[in-house]
C-alpha cells in the first residue's frame, strides 16, 4: 500500500509509477474518517442507516437527504463536499423530470455525480472529493437500487455497503449477517445492529447512544406511489 | 372591493395564427378556499385544435394555475415551476406558500419579459397557503395583482360581466362555484374560441380537489351549456 515519498502525491493528474493517483487515495482516507453510513437493500425494500456524531449542544442535523420522491442520499466524509453533491443531485433529479417528464432513474443520477466527481481527479489545482456517497431507493419499474459512489468518480451498485469509521467492521457484520430475503424490518434491524457493532464497540465512542445516534431512513417496495402534483388529473 | 381587469395575452400580430390561441380561465376566493375553472377548447385562429385541452395544471399540494396564450409557452412554464417548487421544497423542507409560487412566477415572466422574447401567457395562479386563499392574475410582463377574483383568455370580458356582479366577500363554497362556472358558460355561449368541456379545481386547506362531471352539472343545472 504504502509508497515512499516522491511526490506523486503532490498532484491529482499525475500517475505514480506503480499506476495510483495517489490523492483520490487520501480522499478515500477523508470519507473513511466521516461517520459511519450504510445502505442495504432487499427485495422488501431499502434502509438508509447512519451514525450521526455531535457534541451534547448540537441540534441533530439531519445525515440523509431526500434526492427526490422515491430515493435519498447518505454520504460519509466531509460534509462540504456532501452537501454539494446533495444539491446536485436533487438539481438532475428535476431537469430530468422537465426534460422527459419521467423521473430519473436512480443510477442516471449517481451517474451525474460520478462524473462530477470523476472530474476532480483530472483537472489541475482541484482536489478530489473527501466523501463516500450512498444514492438508494425504489426505482420506477419497482426495483430497490443502491449505488455507491467514491471520491475518485468510481461508481458500483450494491446490496449492502458501509462507509466511514468502522466500515471494515461493519462491512464483516453485513457479510455475516446479510440475507436476500429480508424484511423491512430486519432490514432496520440489521442497519442498527451493523453500526452499534461497529460504533459502539469503540472506546472513542463511549458516549455513542444507539437510541439517539442512529438515523434510520426505510423507503419500501411498492410504497412509491409519487405523489406527484400531477397524479391530480 | 377591488376589481378585476382583463390579463389577456396579446399575441404580437407577426405570429402564424397556428400560435395565437383563445380561451377562458376563471378563479375566485371563497370562505375557506379558491375555486379555479378553465374550458378544454384549443383554438388555432378559427379553428378547434383540440376540443379536450387541459388548462389547469397543478404545481404543488395547494396552489395550482391556469394558462391562458401560447400552448408551448404555457406548458414550459408549468413544467419550470414545478421543477422550481420541488426544489424548494426539498432544500428546505417545508411547502411552498402560494404567494411565494406567484412571486415566482411573477419573476420567471418578467425576467423573459426583459428579454424581449416573453412567454405568451396569461396565466392565473390560485392556492391556499396560512394566509388563506388567493388569486393571482398576471400578464407576459409578470405584472401580478392579488384580486378577489380574475378571469384571463379571449373569453374572459363575457365572464367578468358574470363575476362581477356576483362576487360577494365570505362565499360558500358552492356559491363561488356556481358563480364561476355561470361566468363561464357566458364565455362559452358568446366567445367563439371557448367551448368544448369544463375542467373545475376547488383548492382549500385540505388538497385540490377536482369536481366531476355530475358535480358541474349539478351546479349548473338547466344552465348546463352543453347537450350531454
Amino acid at each position: 500500500m504504502w509508497d515512499p515519498p516522491s511526490g506523486y502525491d503532490r498532484s491529482t493528474t499525475m500517475y505514480s509509477p506503480r499506476g495510483r493517483i495517489i490523492q483520490t487515495e487520501y480522499a478515500r482516507e477523508a470519507m473513511r474518517r466521516g461517520s459511519l453510513s450504510i445502505g442495504i437493500k432487499s427485495s422488501a425494500g431499502v434502509v438508509l442507516a447512519g451514525h450521526i456524531r455531535m457534541s451534547e449542544l448540537d441540534i441533530p442535523n439531519p445525515k440523509i437527504s431526500l434526492i427526490d420522491q422515491n430515493f435519498a442520499s447518505i454520504f460519509a466524509g466531509f460534509a462540504a463536499d456532501g452537501r454539494v453533491l446533495i444539491n446536485r443531485a436533487r438539481v438532475e433529479a428535476q431537469v430530468h423530470k422537465m426534460t422527459y417528464s419521467e423521473p430519473a432513474d436512480i443510477k442516471y443520477i449517481a451517474t451525474k455525480l460520478a462524473d462530477y466527481a470523476h472530474m476532480f481527479t483530472q483537472q489541475g489545482g482541484l482536489r478530489p472529493l473527501g466523501i463516500g456517497l450512498l444514492l438508494g431507493g425504489i426505482d420506477f419499474d419497482g426495483e430497490p437500487r443502491i449505488y455507491f459512489v467514491n471520491p475518485g468518480g468510481g461508481l458500483f451498485e450494491t446490496k449492502a455497503k458501509a462507509v466511514g469509521s468502522g466500515d471494515i467492521q461493519a462491512m464483516e457484520y453485513l457479510i455475516a449477517n446479510y440475507k436476500e430475503d429480508l424484511s423491512i424490518d430486519d432490514l432496520v434491524k440489521l442497519a442498527k445492529d451493523t453500526i452499534i457493532h461497529a460504533v459502539g464497540n469503540e472506546e472513542s465512542n463511549d458516549k455513542f447512544d444507539e437510541n439517539k445516534d442512529i438515523e434510520i431512513w426505510t423507503i419500501e417496495t411498492g410504497s412509491v406511489n409519487i405523489p406527484t402534483v400531477e397524479s391530480v388529473y | 372591493m377591488a376589481h378585476s381587469r382583463p390579463t389577456q395575452p396579446k399575441t404580437p400580430d407577426y405570429l402564424p395564427d397556428e400560435v395565437k390561441h383563445g380561451t377562458t380561465t376563471l378563479a375566485m376566493i371563497f370562505k375557506g378556499g379558491v375555486v379555479l375553472a378553465a374550458d378544454n377548447r384549443a383554438s388555432a385562429g378559427y379553428m378547434v385544435a383540440s376540443p379536450t385541452a387541459k388548462k389547469l395544471h397543478p404545481l404543488a399540494k395547494k396552489t395550482a394555475m391556469s394558462i391562458a396564450g401560447s400552448v408551448s409557452d404555457a406548458q414550459y412554464v408549468v413544467k419550470l415551476m414545478r421543477a422550481e417548487i420541488n426544489l424548494f421544497e426539498l432544500n428546505r423542507g417545508r411547502d411552498m406558500s402560494a404567494s411565494a409560487i406567484a412571486n415566482l412566477l411573477s419573476n420567471v415572466l418578467y425576467g423573459q419579459y426583459r428579454k424581449y422574447f416573453p412567454y405568451f401567457i396569461g396565466p392565473i395562479l390560485a392556492g391556499f397557503d396560512h394566509n388563506g386563499p388567493h388569486v393571482f392574475p398576471m400578464d407576459i410582463a409578470g405584472s401580478m395583482t392579488e384580486e378577489p377574483w380574475a378571469a384571463t383568455g379571449s373569453g374572459s370580458p363575457y365572464a367578468i360581466g358574470v363575476m362581477e356582479a356576483m362576487y360577494e366577500p365570505e362565499l360558500e363554497e358552492s356559491k363561488a362555484v356556481s358563480i364561476v362556472l355561470l361566468g363561464l358558460r357566458s364565455a362559452i355561449k358568446k366567445d367563439i374560441a371557448t367551448g368544448d368541456g369544463i375542467d373545475v379545481l376547488v383548492i382549500t386547506d385540505a388538497g385540490i380537489k377536482k369536481l366531476t362531471k355530475a358535480e358541474i352539472k349539478k351546479s349548473l343545472g338547466t344552465k348546463y351549456p352543453f347537450k350531454e
